[in-house]
């Protein structure tokens, strides 16, 4: 194995190490601290029941769907902000009557 | 070395199979939203040392790249190194902190943002993106390089600035 003195040379056995290669002897000190940062990473992972929870709430960020029936609780109303306009679907949207709307013109005499 | 936890990134051609469907198809839209909270809030997390502010942050990201899922690029990049550069886009315009967010604090692990504060500092965008990268979802780090942009030499630098400090930090607390 190498010598490694230089702050170069350091960074690059490292990156070796971090891309599953043994540790350089003389950066042995470092692992413990290559431990604690991948266990900080991972560690600051969300929740997936609060991601999915900010999904669904969050209606304005996904473009609506577009057939019949295919709606489900999250999908209709543009939630607090009006982003959902800025999406091609719900541009094609505001230009197309939805299926429910024609079908109450038809209703009406 | 395996990613740290809870994130994989797809193939880049199902990455831009899903960008290509979430810009028509809500399902998909939040599919991608759910998958890809992830990593930016753990970047974001990174770089503002603070769960509230990581979790305004990383909507704002990822309702920004939602808009434009058209100019994401059919050239093998990662959607999550893509979404990253939208990331450091609305840093530089400084716009997250007024990005519209829930109304009730985020439930994630409290402390952990603010630990890594008090490890790394606020770290800035090349070793967040390297951080994230290499440790959440697994890239070698001359992917890292690759998918961020930059150089191996410049990448490697960020990775070990960030394991110098941890270390220092360790060593303080002893």
């Amino acid at each position: 194995m190498r010598r490694v003195t230089t702050a170069r040379e350091r960074a690059l056995a490292l990156a070796e190490f971090l891309d599953g290669n043994p540790l350089a002897e003389e950066l042995r000190d470092f692992a413990p601290a290559v431990r604690e940062l991948r266990r900080l990473v991972e560690e600051l992972a969300p929740d997936p029941e609060r991601v999915a929870l900010l999904g669904s709430k969050l209606r304005w960020l996904v473009p609506q769907p577009t057939a019949t029936g295919a709606g489900s609780s999250d999908s209709g109303g543009s939630g607090a902000t009006s982003s959902a306009g800025s999406f091609p679907a719900a541009a094609r949207r505001a230009k197309t009557p939805s299926p429910r709307g024609q079908a109450a013109r038809r209703e009406k005499p | 070395m395996p990613p740290a936890s809870g994130f994989s990134p797809l193939s880049t051609a199902q990455e831009l199979e899903l960008a290509r469907a979430a810009a028509t198809d809500a399902a998909a839209a939040r599919a991608l939203f759910e998958r890809y909270f992830d990593p930016v809030y753990r970047y974001w997390a990174l770089r503002t040392g603070s769960a509230v502010a990581a979790e305004r942050a990383a909507i704002a990201t990822l309702e920004a790249a939602l808009r434009r899922l058209g100019e994401f690029p059919s050239t093998g990049l990662h959607l999550v190194a893509w979404l990253l550069h939208i990331a450091r886009q609305s840093a530089d315009r400084s716009d997250a902190s007024g990005a519209p967010g829930v109304s009730e604090p985020g439930a994630f692990q409290r402390g952990a943002a603010e630990r890594a504060a008090a490890l790394l500092g606020r770290a800035d965008h090349r070793t967040a993106a390297a951080l994230i990268l290499k440790f959440a979802a697994g890239f070698s780090v001359s992917e890292v390089a690759r998918e961020t942009g930059s150089t191996q030499e410049r990448t490697r630098a960020a990775l070990y600035r960030a394991i110098g400090k941890v270390r220092r930090a360790m060593e303080c607390g002893e």
